[in-house]
C-alpha cells in the first residue's frame, strides 16, 4: 500500500508539470509558428521559447527519482 | 516588384537549382540584356506577363483534369455495385436509371414505383432493379423498365423525393450503359493528359528556369548596384565608394582592385571611429573543423562586433551533452551513417553541415555507448556480454544526474566566465559585477555542499561563507534586485542539466522495453516487428531529444550568460543566388 501511495506520488510529480508544460508549449508553439512564418530570422529566438517550460517537467521528474529512491 | 514575379515564375515552374546555375548561362543573359534598366524592366515585365499567362493556362487545366479525375475515380467506384447489372445483355432494349433516395423512405418509394407501374400495365409489367447504400442516409437505386414506361417511372421517383444521378463528365450518350463507358474512358485518357502536361511543365522549366533565374540575379545586382552608385557622390572626376571588408581578406581585394583597375583607382583603409563601431558587421570566421556549428548563431541575430562568438565552445560542448543524451553504440552507428549520407551527398552547404555536426553527435555516444555499456539498449550486454564501462544508467540513476548537473555547473561557470570578461573588455561595470557576483555565490556553494562531507570542512565552510557575502554585495552592486533574481536563475539553469540524465534515462528503459517484448513473445516474427518499431520510435526520439535539448541547454543556459545578439551580419557586395521571395 504505501509504495503504492509512493508510485502514485512520483506520478503526481511528474505528471502535473508534465500537463503544465503541455499546456505552456502548446501556446508558445502556436504563436510561435506564426512569428516565424512571418519572419524566418526569429527561429532560434523560438526554440528557446519553446523549450523553456521544458524545465517544469525535468524537474518533477528529478522530484519523483528523488520520491522513489528515497522512500520506496 | 519585377524580382517577385520573375521568382513566383521559378515556384510555377518548380525551378529550385540554383546551385547549378552557371557563370556561363548569366553571361549569355547578360549579353542579351543590351537596354537600359529602365526600358529593359518594362520589356520583361511585359514578357512575363504572357509567359505567365500560358504557363497559368497550363497550371489551371492541369488542376481541372486532376479535379475532374478524383470525381470520376468516385463514380467508378459509386458504380461498381451496378456494373453487372447495367451490363446484363438481358437489360439491352431497355432503360436504365440512377436514383438517390433517402435510405429511410426506401420501401416506400419502391412500393409506390410498382403500384404505378403496374398501374400502367393492368398488372402485368415487369421491372427490376439494385440498390446500394452510401452512408447513413442514402442509397442509390438502379431502375430498369421498358422506354414506354421510363418517364412513368421518372415522375413517380421525382414525385416521391428521388435525385437522378448525373454523371461527373459531360457526356453526349444518352444510356447509363454508354455513359459507363464514357467514363471508363475518361478514366483512363486522363492521367496521360495530365502526365503530358506536366512533361510540358517540366520542359518548359527546364529550358526556361535558367534563363529566369539568371534575369532575376542580373536585375537584382543591377538595383544593387545603382543603391550603390546613388551612395557614391559622384563628381565628375571622380567617385567615392566606402564599406566594410574582414581584416583578413582585405589584402587579396586590394590586389584585385589594384591589379583590375591599376592607376585609376585609390585604396584606401582606416579603423572605425568611435561613433561607427557600433555599426560594424559581424562576419563569423572561425576554423574548418568548428565551423559547421555557425548554423547554431545562424539561428539568432549575430553577436556584436568584438564581441564573443561561442562557435568553438558549442562545437565541443553540443556533441558531447547530444551523445551523453543517446548513449547508445547501436545508435551511435546508425547516426555514424546518417552523418556519412549528408556529409558527402548532401545537397546544400547546410545538410553537409548538419551531416558534419551528427558525426560530431554520433562520435561521442559512441564513447557514452561504452561508458554505459548499451549497444540498442540491452542487447549488447545480451548477446555480447557487454559490461558498462562507468555505470549502467538504467540502475545507477544518481551518478549519472550528479554528473549531468556538475557538467551544467561547469557549463554555467563558463558562461559567466565569458561574460565576466566581457563586462571586463567593455569596461561595463554593471555585467562585470552581476557575473563577477553569480560566479562566487556558485562557487560558495559549492564549497559549502562540498564542507558536508569534504575532509577539510573547517576551512571549506568559512570561505564558503565569505564568498557568499561577497557574491552577494557585487551581484547586488551590479544588478540591484534584478542581480539577486538572476543569481538564483543561475542555480535554476544549472539543475536544468539534470535534462542530460532523464532523456538519457528514459532512452535506455526504452530500448530495454523494446528487448521485454522479445522476451514475453519470444524469437516470433510479431516479437521482433514490436521491438524494431520500439528501437525505431527510441531512435527518432534520441536523435530530435538530443538535439533539442543540446541547443536548448546552450541557447539558454550557457549563452543566456553572455550572449547579445545585437549584431548585423556582413553582407558583402556580391552576387547572390538564391533569395527567398516571401521574405522581401
Amino acid at each position: 500500500m504505501e509504495k503504492a501511495i509512493i508510485a502514485i506520488a512520483a506520478a503526481l510529480a511528474v505528471g502535473l508539470p508534465a500537463l503544465a508544460t503541455a499546456y505552456a508549449q502548446a501556446k508558445i508553439g502556436s504563436a510561435g509558428a506564426g512569428t516565424v512564418a512571418e519572419k524566418p530570422e526569429t527561429a532560434g529566438t523560438m526554440i528557446i521559447l519553446e523549450a523553456i517550460p521544458e524545465t517544469m517537467v525535468i524537474l518533477g521528474f528529478v522530484v519523483a527519482i528523488m520520491l522513489i529512491l528515497q522512500f520506496a | 516588384m519585377l524580382r517577385g514575379k520573375l521568382l513566383g515564375m521559378l515556384e510555377i515552374l518548380h525551378w529550385d537549382d540554383w546551385g547549378a546555375l552557371s557563370e556561363e548561362s548569366i553571361r549569355k543573359t547578360k549579353e542579351r540584356l543590351s537596354l537600359p534598366l529602365d526600358q529593359l524592366t518594362e520589356e520583361i515585365d511585359k514578357s512575363l506577363d504572357q509567359f505567365r499567362e500560358r504557363l497559368a493556362g497550363y497550371a489551371k487545366r492541369k488542376e481541372t483534369l486532376q479535379d475532374l479525375y478524383g470525381r470520376i475515380k468516385n463514380s467508378r467506384e459509386m458504380l461498381r455495385s451496378f456494373r453487372s447489372f447495367i451490363k446484363d445483355p438481358a437489360q439491352a432494349d431497355r432503360n436504365i436509371s440512377l436514383w438517390w433516395i433517402d435510405k429511410t423512405e426506401a420501401s416506400k418509394v419502391m412500393t409506390s414505383l410498382e403500384d404505378s407501374l403496374k398501374s400502367e400495365r393492368e398488372g402485368s409489367c415487369s421491372y427490376s432493379h439494385v440498390t446500394h447504400a452510401f452512408g447513413d442516409n442514402q442509397l442509390l437505386l438502379c431502375v430498369c423498365v421498358p422506354h414506354a414506361l421510363q418517364p412513368l417511372a421518372e415522375r413517380t421517383l421525382r414525385g416521391n423525393g428521388g435525385i437522378r444521378w448525373r454523371a461527373p463528365v459531360e457526356c453526349d450518350e444518352k444510356d447509363t450503359i454508354d455513359i459507363l463507358h464514357c467514363i471508363d474512358t475518361m478514366f483512363l485518357s486522363i492521367p496521360d493528359e495530365i502526365k503530358k502536361i506536366n512533361e510540358d511543365l517540366a520542359g518548359t522549366a527546364l529550358e526556361w528556369g535558367p534563363k529566369l533565374a539568371s534575369m532575376f540575379i542580373l536585375i537584382d545586382e543591377e538595383l544593387e548596384e545603382n543603391v550603390v552608385a546613388q551612395r557614391s557622390n559622384p563628381t565628375e572626376e571622380y567617385f567615392l565608394l566606402e564599406g566594410w571588408i574582414p581584416a583578413d581578406v582585405f589584402a587579396d581585394a586590394s590586389a584585385f582592385l589594384k591589379e583590375r583597375f591599376g592607376a585609376s583607382i585609390f585604396l584606401h583603409w582606416r579603423y572605425p571611429t568611435s561613433d561607427e563601431w557600433q555599426d560594424v558587421p559581424t562576419a563569423l570566421s572561425n576554423p574548418s573543423g568548428t565551423r559547421p556549428y555557425q548554423l547554431f548563431i545562424s539561428l539568432l541575430r549575430p553577436p556584436t562586433y568584438n564581441t564573443f562568438d561561442p562557435t568553438s565552445f558549442i562545437a565541443f560542448f553540443f556533441p558531447f551533452f547530444a551523445g551523453c543524451m543517446v548513449g547508445d553504440i547501436g545508435y551511435a552507428l546508425l547516426i555514424f551513417v546518417i552523418s556519412s549520407f549528408l556529409w558527402v551527398k548532401g545537397s546544400t552547404p547546410v545538410k553537409k553541415d548538419v551531416g558534419k555536426i551528427l558525426f560530431g553527435v554520433a562520435a561521442w555516444s559512441f564513447l557514452w555507448g561504452i561508458a554505459y555499456g548499451e549497444f540498442f539498449g540491452d542487447i549488447g550486454h545480451r548477446l555480447f556480454h557487454m559490461e558498462p564501462l562507468w555505470v549502467e544508467r538504467s540502475h545507477a540513476v544518481l551518478p549519472v544526474m550528479a554528473f549531468s548537473v556538475s557538467l551544467g555547473a561547469a557549463h554555467v561557470l563558463i558562461g559567466l566566465f565569458i561574460g565576466f570578461v566581457r563586462g571586463l573588455r567593455e569596461k561595463n561595470n554593471h555585467l562585470r559585477n552581476e557575473k563577477g557576483g553569480n560566479i562566487l555565490i556558485l562557487l560558495a556553494i559549492f564549497a559549502l555542499l562540498a564542507s558536508l562531507k569534504a575532509p577539510f570542512s573547517t576551512v571549506l565552510f568559512p570561505s564558503g561563507i565569505v564568498l557568499l557575502l561577497l557574491g552577494l554585495i557585487l551581484l547586488v552592486a551590479g544588478g540591484g534586485i534584478g542581480g539577486l533574481i538572476e543569481g538564483l536563475g543561475s542555480i535554476g539553469n544549472i539543475l536544468s542539466y539534470v535534462r542530460i540524465a532523464a532523456i538519457g534515462l528514459s532512452s535506455a528503459i526504452l530500448a530495454m522495453v523494446a528487448s521485454k517484448f522479445v522476451d514475453i513473445l519470444g524469437l516470433s516474427i510479431l516479437g521482433i516487428l514490436i521491438a524494431f518499431l520500439i528501437h525505431v520510435l527510441n531512435f527518432i526520439l534520441a536523435i530530435a531529444g538530443s538535439g533539442l535539448h543540446s541547443a536548448r541547454l546552450h541557447y539558454v543556459e550557457f549563452m543566456g550568460k553572455f550572449y547579445d545578439g545585437n549584431g548585423k551580419y556582413y553582407a558583402p557586395f556580391a552576387r547572390r543566388r538564391r533569395t527567398l521571395w516571401k521574405k522581401q
